[in-house]
């Protein structure tokens, strides 16, 4: 899933409250963006993809942030199904706010930019119908803006942590005897480790009722994983509830496609590189707007870390990469 | 105390301060007239003063234990070991013994290792003479130092990070042509290296830098594995089935560094293989990774043009991107890449279908189908079976008790329970 900008797993709707991003950071979205010559023409119709909200209150909720992923990638790699016009019509309005962003070039460096408000973080308290998600919907294919000067590249998540409170006490040896795919040695790890093959994660399940949750690939896989196992120990016979849901870490990885000289980049950015080769082959670069860890190999590799949202790893990327440029020759 | 200039006994003005004992006296020098004596509770000069407490401490008691300038023990003890550090090491210069000394010192006042383990500080005075070293530019590398201590390097490097951070210091990896002659030393050949040899030593390890083998890796395999083929190429007529092992076997270290070694020899030869085709006088067609060290001293001599012929342009954005690969010099980590056979590329797929997912706090049959609930939940037969299988366990156990082994249960008492309940699916 190369080149993908944005998760297909996106619920129908609009743009998350809040969310509002710099025009840079919008453009960089759309130049992350094939060509158009390499895009299929729309489909005819399509069904919803997702089931999150009523149709009526998606089209009630207001459009918010200036921010509109650009949809031509998806178009590409998406697996449109029928009522997908009525997405379509859903989010024609959001066409005109993207127009309105200027389609300038993008900056290399961020630092004035005020960065991406980060509130993204899922509201899993109040009523069912009112929860309104925490995730930006697919967005209608548009015509791609201007090529600025972008990467081109874009991080692809493979790890995703997160927490959830299932509300009450747990009995750790009735859950290990009556489940399958779990492990319980209280000698090692006071913790019942859990897991299931769709999607492939990890849960570490406490007996005071807290529950993390790894190895998703995206946000609402993480969820819908945890709402799995939170189910399967409700089955066993425990008031379980899904409380306070909430992504700790995200993990990303990506590659440049050429070398990078580390020993120049750890004497130009010392105040924020580390490199030790006698420890670890990788420099580690800890950007300070995001917070990200980045782990930089010489393959041209590299690992983001630390982010709680995925905008963080995109800006992460975005900063690092004309710095990584930088150290592509050896003289 | 108040002072007297003049005697009353005999006038005289040679008046003196004579310590008795723990109470000054003023004393005349010509009659021996006791003038005025210090009081306990009217002494001025007091190192320690309560609140609570008027009582001052004895002048002796507080010359000689120096409350002001108190050092502990760790402290002074660290200060011996910084000096027994620098002696190994060789350093005599007393400047940077100083230095090393008065880091210690900040560094030993740190909040963040103050609360540290014993092992994390007692390695804190080989972390201070590193960081001497390095911000004077000695040869020295991280795991001189660990080796040196006889310490975990995750430790060390734990303690030189926290002194770096909280100090705002910065240390830079030292160049590996620097440490060449060091770590020849470190290894202890059996054999001497001649200075032409030595040369082509540093030859080739500047060549690896320049050809990236050197990045993000470890200097010491590579310094062997060049002094490996330089002293098989002085002789290849006898040392040709000399092996890699063979060789690493008189560095006192050799056999934890073999597989390294191994595989920057493997670099070099290929490396040495791809410029020897540029030298025209060369047939190619014999040469192979095993008499490749024959035509070092050519490689060497006409390093830069072999170089210059194989670095283009490195975009590899082209068309034949094996080939490129191939032919271009790249680091190793991008030339060997291994086709992925992670099962969990498998799931990729499953990432791109859209997912459905419930944002409410109430849990119901929507959030996982019934038919997949029951691959996690055991059936009634399958829960007796393993309850059967604890009883006979924890019965077995009970009439063969064994001695823990593991030591997480050797400081708590607790009763001991049949919890090892490990499921496969």
């Amino acid at each position: 899933m190369d080149g993908t900008p944005f998760r297909q797993d996106q619920p129908q709707g609009q743009v998350r409250p809040g969310f509002q991003v710099q025009p840079q950071f919008g453009v960089t979205y759309t130049t992350q963006l094939p060509p158009s010559q390499f895009l299929p023409p729309p489909p005819p119709a399509a069904e919803p993809m997702l089931q999150t909200m009523p149709t009526s209150e998606l089209q009630n909720q207001p459009v918010s942030g200036s921010l509109v992923p650009d949809m031509t990638t998806v178009r590409t790699q998406m697996h449109y199904q029928p009522g997908q016009q009525q997405q379509d019509k859903a989010n024609s309005q959001n066409k005109s706010q993207e127009h309105s962003q200027p389609s300038s070039g993008l900056t290399p460096g961020f630092s004035n930019t005020p960065g991406v408000p980060h509130s993204h973080s899922h509201s899993s308290s109040g009523g069912t119908s009112s929860l309104y998600p925490a995730t930006p919907a697919p967005m209608t294919p548009m015509t791609p803006a201007t090529p600025a000067e972008g990467s081109g590249i874009v991080p692809q998540l493979q790890n995703i942590v997160s927490t959830v409170n299932l509300g009450c006490k747990l009995d750790l040896k009735k859950i290990a005897l009556h489940a399958r795919n779990a492990e319980y040695n209280p000698k090692r790890f006071a913790a019942v480790i859990m897991r299931i093959r769709d999607p492939r994660t990890t849960a570490l399940i406490f007996s005071s009722g807290k529950m993390v949750c790894t190895g998703a690939k995206s946000e609402d896989q993480s969820r819908l994983a945890a709402r799995k196992y939170a189910r399967v120990v409700q089955k066993l016979g425990f008031p379980c509830k899904f409380l306070d849901f909430k992504i700790q870490n995200m993990v990303g990885s990506c590659d440049v496609k050429f070398p990078i000289r580390l020993e120049g980049l750890v004497l130009t950015h010392a105040q924020f590189s580390s490199y030790e080769p006698e420890l670890f082959p990788g420099l580690i670069y800890r950007m300070v707007k995001p917070r990200i860890v980045l782990l930089i190999f010489v393959s041209g590799k590299v690992v983001l870390t630390g982010a709680k949202v995925r905008e963080e790893i995109y800006e992460a990327f975005e900063t690092i990469y004309p710095i990584l440029k930088g150290f592509r020759k050896t003289s | 105390m108040s002072s007297a200039s003049v005697c009353t006994q005999c006038g005289s003005n040679n008046i003196q301060l004579d310590p008795h004992f723990c109470l000054e006296q003023q004393i005349c020098t010509d009659c021996g007239f006791v003038l005025e004596e210090g009081s306990f509770q009217n002494d001025p000069t007091r190192a320690f003063q309560s609140q609570q407490s008027q009582i001052a401490l004895p002048l002796k008691y507080r010359q000689h234990n120096n409350f002001r300038e108190h050092v502990s023990k760790a402290r002074r003890d660290g200060a011996l070991r910084v000096e027994e550090i620098s002696a190994m090491l060789r350093v005599t210069s007393d400047v940077m013994v100083e230095e090393a000394k008065t880091l210690f010192t900040q560094a030993f006042n740190l909040k963040v290792l103050n609360k540290a383990k014993r092992e994390k500080k007692r390695v804190l005075p080989g972390c201070v003479v590193y960081i001497v070293c390095r911000q004077h530019d000695w040869p020295i590398l991280l795991s001189d130092m660990w080796d040196l201590l006889q310490c975990r390097d995750s430790v060390f490097y734990s303690v030189y990070k926290v002194i770096l951070a909280e100090l705002d210091i910065t240390i830079t990896v030292p160049e590996i042509e620097t440490v060449v002659p060091s770590v020849i030393q470190k290894c202890g050949f059996t054999f001497d290296l001649s200075d032409e040899q030595m040369k082509a030593v540093t030859q080739i390890v500047c060549l690896a830098k320049n050809t990236w083998i050197t990045c993000g890796r470890r200097y010491d395999p590579i310094i062997i594995a060049s002094v490996f083929l330089v002293w098989k190429a002085e002789d290849y007529a006898k040392r040709k089935k000399t092996s890699i092992p063979k060789f690493c076997r008189q560095i006192k270290f050799g056999t934890q560094v073999l597989p390294m070694v191994r595989s920057r020899v493997q670099e070099f030869e290929g490396l040495f293989l791809k410029l020897v085709s540029e030298i025209p006088w060369v047939e190619t067609g014999q040469i192979d990774k095993k008499n490749i060290v024959c035509y070092l001293s050519d490689i060497l001599r006409y390093e830069k043009t072999l170089l210059a012929g194989k670095y283009g342009d490195s975009d590899l954005e082209s068309d034949d991107e094996e080939r490129e690969l191939q032919e271009k010099i790249l680091p190793p980590s991008m030339t060997n890449r291994k086709p992925k056979s992670d099962v969990r590329d498998t799931d990729s797929m499953t990432s791109k279908v859209s997912v459905a997912v419930s944002y409410s706090t109430e849990l119901d049959e929507n959030d996982i189908p019934d038919s997949e609930l029951h691959k996690y939940i055991r059936s009634t037969k399958e829960v007796m079976m393993v309850e059967d299988a604890q009883k006979s366990a924890q019965e077995y156990e009970e009439e063969n008790p064994l001695k823990r082994k593991d030591s997480s249960s050797s400081r708590k008492t607790r009763k001991r329970k049949i919890s090892d309940v490990e499921n496969t699916p």
